[in-house]
Parts: structure tokens; C-alpha cells; sequence
């Protein structure tokens, strides 16, 4: 028992120095949440659990949220760039950009990048060639999928009012590519640039019964939780980017998983972190995309869901 | 056909008498009675819930009242004692004095007075209520806000499943709401994987826990769980120092949530977890950081402002919110059933499936709340952090919880 003992206490100090050794990795968090748990930050820390890297122990996180603030993303950029964290993870292109103008040697890692060559993040997907890498969320090419979404839900759905902040390059391009396919579903899109809170409220007024909505991907100025306020005040359906919007009360949703994006960018956060660079990591594209129905809704807003759609979905709430 | 014409006849005399009745009645204010302790050990709490009362009527009278009438609210002082609160019930309403009622405040209070609402089919809302007991005993008149006690603390065990805890000890006092708050917490601790080692009732004002907590030292359990009221929970918190008992995470029940449980403790408290029905902050979250909660509390920001107005200073807790929240079903209840009778306010109460500034109702049909969701809290440097559910709250959980001598 003595000997146990002494030996354990002689371990000690090698111990105490083994852990002092490797000081936790810090990672910078940017995205445009009003809390931080924005649910790709969960998914990354659930993803880094599993790859062994432990928070506190392995790892520490600096959270900057920008609540729906797009100005104030640089700054946040420009103050992890100067904290020297090891890595900064960001969520949508205004904070990636904003990471990459705010650091050329930091390795940034992305997610819900829509288009990540066509924002000129990355030069090509398959190779970065620069110090930055990440999930491709597909978001714009989905467009055309979540109109039709929402036109099989509602066959006699004409028109689609979609609201966007003005200054958001991927919400233009989303429009471009929902223009392009309405005429084949059908429907009328009506895009709507906004570029303050007043302007939203009076552009709301221009809904009818029986229009539907299409929500941003990006939260600039709130916009898609006030679009999904107004639907179900108002019962106008709406479709939206993620599952996350159908969980809490949205009609139905086409697109990549937020917390999933997390999850699979913590393996490249990992490998970076262990030394790999992140221009020798290719751009992944989403590997969670789903089609969500909440039923709830669909009954509130009196729409019959279809069987095929009930047999498609992959999430469906009730 | 002369018969059928003096039945036509008949139904025209009684049709007009009950609407002249009705305007009698639309003069005078619809009266809803409670008893509440305004005195005794449960007067905090109790008085929290009749603010909640008074502002609701308040408001629903600046809106018009209902059924064309004003509200009138009869508050009477039961001490939080059974007997008494029957009895302050039963001549309200056998005296003619009400024609609705709205809960007690303390489970036995509560069940004790649900058998007077039964015999007299006066559906009865129990803003205070968590035990499911109470309504497993073919009542059909009484109905939950509060999530079942059974639930409590999904948030603990949920919280330290997801951190690989493996064992759970579970004390608590030896009453209704406790027992039930014990097999439900039991039963959720089976279904995650963890293992129960201990499990200890103790009576009604027990003050020294050292025995017990003996116990819990030797079992040793990553997660220890107590189903408290106020006194109990502090004499725990404070006796597991004395006695250096260090689970990695501590919960207790109500009591917990109180301001007094920290100034008392000061910190002695810090990572103590406790479990809430509803924090005024709720209102402010938003799901994964980007959907607001707001509209699963309508009002309720209203509700936070004019009561901090109307009751200066005086404690807003969950009660509060509860009782608020409890009257508005009452009266959208009575609306809907266009009626006081008894039979169609229950009815109408049953269909409901809505939010109040408490947050989600609805009830299965025996009266047991199955739409509102708890919280769950942590102390940390003075101030009570929402840490589950862990989608919802931005605050994180300081885990695991350093023993006695590191803190």
C-alpha cells in the first residue's frame, strides 16, 4: 500500500507536465446566431467527442455571434484573427468571408456555404488552395427541389413571395435559381429585397390568402423567423432551407441538416488541428439532406399532405 | 297538433326566460373563487400563484370580461392546510358565491379540494398541481398546467446520459408529489442506461439529513436527485458539505428555484441543479440560436412587465406565470363552452391545445398536462442559467461539479 503509494505520487509531476505539454487547441466559432449554440457549434463539439478530442481538455471554443448582423461580422472576424486561435469554424458565407479577408494563415473551416467557388471562397472543391475548407450545404442548387416541395404540398399554389436581405450574395443567387425554375413548377416568384426591419413588415402586406413563402438560408436582420411568424399567424405555408425551421413550427423544408454539417466538418477540424493543411482537404458537400413535413402545420394551414410526400419525408413532425 | 303547439309554446316561454335570466346576469360579475396560503410555509409560493390570478382577471376585465360579464376574483387564506381549504371551497361554492374555481396551491391542498370540484362538476384548472395521482383516481373535473412531477428531472438524467454518468441516488420526502416525482425519475434513469443504487424517503420536516447522506457517501453515485420542497432542499445542499458528499452532478426539485435557496446558501449553492416550470428568460431563447421562443409564450413579455408593474417588488416565479396561465384556460374555456355549465367548460378544456404565457397546454383525458415542457437550471456565480433543454439553452453546464474542498 506504502509503495502504491510513493509510486503514484513519483507519477504525478510527469503527468501534471504530459498535460501541460499539448495546451488545449482553441477554436474560433463565427456565425450569425443570437446565442451560442447555433446548431452546427453543436455538432462540431458532438463530432470532435467522437474523434477524441474533448472540450475543455482537447479543446476550448471562443463563441462570436453576430445576431443577424452582417457589419458586425468583420469585427468578430478581425478580433479571433488577433486572439491567434488555431482554427476558426464559421457558419454561412458573410462569416466565412469575413474569416477569410481577416486571416490568410488561420485555417478557417466552413459550413452552410451554399456555393463555395461561386462566393470565391475556394478556388476549385477539390482543391481549396488556400487556408480554407469546409461543408458545401448545396442550399442554392436545392432551390429549385424546395419549390417543388412546397408546389407538391400545395398543387394549387400560384405565386411565392421570397424576401431576402438585399446585401446577401447566396440569397441572390438562390433567387436566380428559383427564377429559372418556376415556370417548369408553375409558379410565380416574387422576389423582395429587403434592407431594414421596417421595410419587411410593409413588404408582408403585399401577401395574399394562398401565396406561399421561401425563406432565406441566412438569418440577416431575423428574416426568416419573422417569415415564419407570419406564417403561422397569417397561415401562409412556407418552405425553408433546414429541418431545424419545420421542428419549431415551419410547414416543410428541403435541405442539409445544420447540426449534421457540424458533425461532418469536426473530421476536417480534426485533421487540421493533427497538423493536416486545410488547402490538401477537399470542399465536401453535405452528406445529410432531408425533406421535413411538419403535420402540425400542414393541419393548421389545411393542407392535405400527400401519401407520396408522407412516404418521401425523412422527418416528419407531428 | 294543439299538443305540439303548447310544446312550441312552452320551449318560446322557456327560451325567454333563460335569455331574461341571462341579462340579469350580464349585469352582475361572474365570480371565480380559490383559497391560496397567504399565511404559513407555503405563503410564498401561494401568493406568487394569486398575483398570477389577479393579473390575469385584471386583464381578461380590460378585454371586456367574459360571456358579456366582468371578472370578480374571492381569494380566501387556507394556510396551505387541507381541511381548511375545503372548507373555504365548498361554502364558496355551495353558498352560491362563485360560479367558477380555479386551484389551491400544494398537492394535498390540491387533491383534497378536487374532491369538492368533483361532487359539484365545477371543472377546477390546478395552476399548482404535478402529481398525477391525483387524477388517476376516475376524477374528471381537475386539470394540470405544471408538467407531471413524473418529468422533473428528464433534464438531469437526460444531461448525464449524454455525459456518460452511469449511477443515480434518489431521496425524498415521503408525500404525494415527491413519490411521484421518485418512480417517474426512476423510471426515466432506466430507460437511459443508468443504474439506481439508492433510493430514501424521508418524513415531512425532517431537518437532519446525515443518516441519509451517509448512505449516499457510501453508495457513492455519480448523480444524486432529491425531490424537495424549500427547507429540505437547503438543509441537504448544506448538510452534503458538512458531510463531504461530492456527486458529480446534485439536483433538487422545488425550492431549488427560489431566490432564497442562493442568498441562504451563497455559494454553497453554485452547481446545484434545480428544476423549473418556467423562467421569465424562456421567453428570450431561441432554438439553436436562430428561431425565437416567443410564440410558444404569447403574452408573456406583456406578462413579466405589467406584473413587475402592478406588484412592485414582490417575487415572480413560475407560480406565478402558472396561475396566470391557469386562469387564462379557465376563461378561454368558458368562452369556448359559451357557458358556466360544468359538463361543457370540461369539455371545452379537454379540446384545448394551446399556449398561455406558461407555455404549451393540453391535457389527455385525465386532466394530466401532456404538452408542457420543464427546464432545468444551474447556479452558476450567483445567478440561475437555463442549461437544459440543451437545443434551447445558450448556457452550458459546469460539469462535473468539483468536489467540496475545490470549490
Amino acid at each position: 500500500m506504502l509503495m502504491a503509494l510513493v509510486v503514484i505520487a513519483a507519477m504525478l509531476p510527469f503527468a501534471a507536465e504530459a498535460q501541460q505539454a499539448r495546451r488545449p487547441y482553441r477554436v474560433g466559432v463565427l456565425n450569425e446566431a443570437w446565442a451560442a449554440n447555433h446548431p452546427t457549434v453543436e455538432g462540431l463539439k458532438a463530432g470532435l467527442r467522437e474523434l477524441g478530442l474533448e472540450e475543455g481538455r482537447d479543446v476550448t471554443f471562443d463563441i462570436r455571434f453576430t445576431e443577424g448582423k452582417p457589419e458586425a461580422t468583420s469585427l468578430a472576424a478581425a478580433e479571433l484573427a488577433r486572439a491567434g486561435v488555431d482554427l476558426i469554424f464559421t457558419s454561412n458565407e458573410v462569416a466565412t468571408l469575413a474569416a477569410k479577408a481577416a486571416t490568410q494563415r488561420i485555417p478557417v473551416v466552413f459550413t452552410l456555404v451554399g456555393d463555395p467557388v461561386a462566393t470565391g471562397i475556394v478556388k476549385a472543391l477539390a482543391r481549396p488552395e488556400a487556408n480554407l475548407t469546409g461543408i458545401s450545404s448545396l442550399t442554392t442548387e436545392l432551390v429549385p427541389k424546395r419549390l417543388e416541395a412546397l408546389k407538391t404540398l400545395i398543387p394549387t399554389l400560384r405565386r411565392v413571395f421570397a424576401f431576402y436581405h438585399g446585401a446577401d450574395v447566396p440569397s441572390s443567387a438562390a433567387i436566380v435559381r428559383a427564377l429559372e425554375a418556376a415556370p417548369r413548377l408553375g409558379l410565380e416568384v416574387v422576389p423582395r429585397t429587403v434592407m431594414a426591419p421596417e421595410q419587411l413588415d410593409e413588404l408582408l402586406k403585399q401577401l395574399r390568402p394562398g401565396d406561399a413563402l421561401l425563406a432565406p438560408d441566412i438569418a440577416t436582420m431575423d428574416i426568416p423567423a419573422v417569415m415564419l411568424e407570419v406564417s403561422l399567424a397569417s397561415r401562409i405555408p412556407a418552405v425553408f432551407s433546414s429541418e431545424l425551421w419545420v421542428s419549431h413550427g415551419g410547414l416543410v423544408s428541403y435541405g442539409a441538416d445544420y447540426r449534421a454539417q457540424g458533425v461532418q466538418a469536426a473530421r476536417l477540424v480534426a485533421k487540421i488541428l493533427r497538423g493536416t493543411r486545410p488547402q490538401d482537404l477537399p470542399v465536401e458537400g453535405a452528406d445529410k439532406i432531408d425533406l421535413a413535413v411538419n403535420l402540425k402545420t400542414a393541419r393548421l394551414l389545411g393542407v392535405t399532405v400527400p401519401r407520396k410526400v408522407l412516404l418521401r419525408a425523412d422527418l416528419l413532425r407531428r | 297538433m294543439r299538443w305540439g303547439r303548447a310544446v312550441i309554446a312552452g320551449f318560446v316561454f322557456t327560451s325567454l326566460s333563460i335569455s331574461m335570466l341571462a341579462r340579469g346576469d350580464a349585469q352582475s360579475p361572474l365570480r371565480i373563487g380559490a383559497s391560496l396560503p397567504q399565511t404559513g410555509p407555503y405563503a410564498g409560493p401561494g401568493q406568487n400563484q394569486l398575483r398570477g390570478y389577479r393579473l390575469c382577471v385584471k386583464d381578461a376585465n380590460e378585454k371586456g370580461g367574459v360571456l358579456g360579464r366582468r371578472i370578480e376574483l374571492i381569494a380566501e387564506d387556507d394556510q396551505s392546510k387541507a381541511p381548511t381549504a375545503v372548507a373555504i371551497y365548498e361554502r364558496l361554492i355551495t353558498q352560491g358565491k362563485v360560479d367558477a374555481i380555479l386551484g389551491p396551491y400544494y398537492a394535498p391542498v390540491v387533491e383534497a379540494v378536487a374532491d369538492v370540484s368533483e361532487k359539484h362538476k365545477m371543472p377546477m384548472v390546478a395552476p399548482a398541481g404535478a402529481t398525477t395521482s391525483i387524477h388517476k383516481k376516475g376524477r374528471r373535473f381537475v386539470f394540470m398546467m405544471f408538467s407531471p412531477g413524473e418529468v422533473y428531472l428528464e433534464g438531469l438524467i437526460d444531461m448525464a446520459a449524454r455525459r456518460g454518468l452511469k449511477t443515480v441516488a434518489l431521496i425524498h420526502e415521503d408525500t404525494m408529489f415527491p413519490r411521484g416525482l421518485a418512480a417517474g425519475t426512476l423510471e426515466l434513469a432506466r430507460k437511459r442506461g443508468l443504474s439506481v443504487v439508492l433510493v430514501e424517503a424521508y418524513p415531512p420536516r425532517t431537518t437532519d439529513f446525515s443518516a441519509i447522506l451517509t448512505k449516499v457517501r457510501t453508495a457513492n453515485p455519480d448523480v444524486l436527485a432529491a425531490g424537495t420542497y424549500f427547507d429540505d432542499a437547503v438543509a441537504i445542499t448544506r448538510q452534503l458539505r458538512e458531510l463531504n458528499v461530492n456527486p458529480k452532478m446534485f439536483a433538487v426539485t422545488v425550492g431549488g428555484d427560489f431566490p432564497e435557496f442562493y442568498q441562504i446558501l451563497g455559494r454553497g449553492a453554485e452547481f446545484v441543479y434545480g428544476a423549473s416550470q418556467w423562467e421569465a428568460e424562456l421567453v428570450t431563447f431561441r432554438a439553436g440560436g436562430l428561431i425565437p421562443l416567443a410564440r410558444q409564450y404569447p403574452g408573456a413579455r406583456e406578462f413579466v412587465e405589467s406584473y413587475r408593474k402592478e406588484f412592485p417588488g414582490a417575487a415572480l416565479s413560475y407560480h406565478s406565470a402558472s396561475g396566470y396561465g391557469g386562469c387564462q384556460v379557465l376563461i378561454g374555456a368558458i368562452r369556448r363552452a359559451g357557458s358556466l355549465d360544468g359538463e361543457k367548460v370540461r369539455d371545452a378544456i379537454l379540446t384545448m391545445d394551446l399556449y398561455t404565457v406558461f407555455g404549451a397546454f393540453k391535457v389527455d383525458k385525465a386532466g394530466i398536462q401532456i404538452a408542457h415542457k420543464m427546464a432545468m437550471f444551474q447556479w452558476q456565480d450567483g445567478k440561475k442559467v437555463i442549461v437544459w433543454p440543451e437545443e434551447l439553452a445558450p448556457g452550458k453546464p459546469r460539469f462535473p461539479t468539483p468536489p467540496w474542498s475545490q470549490r
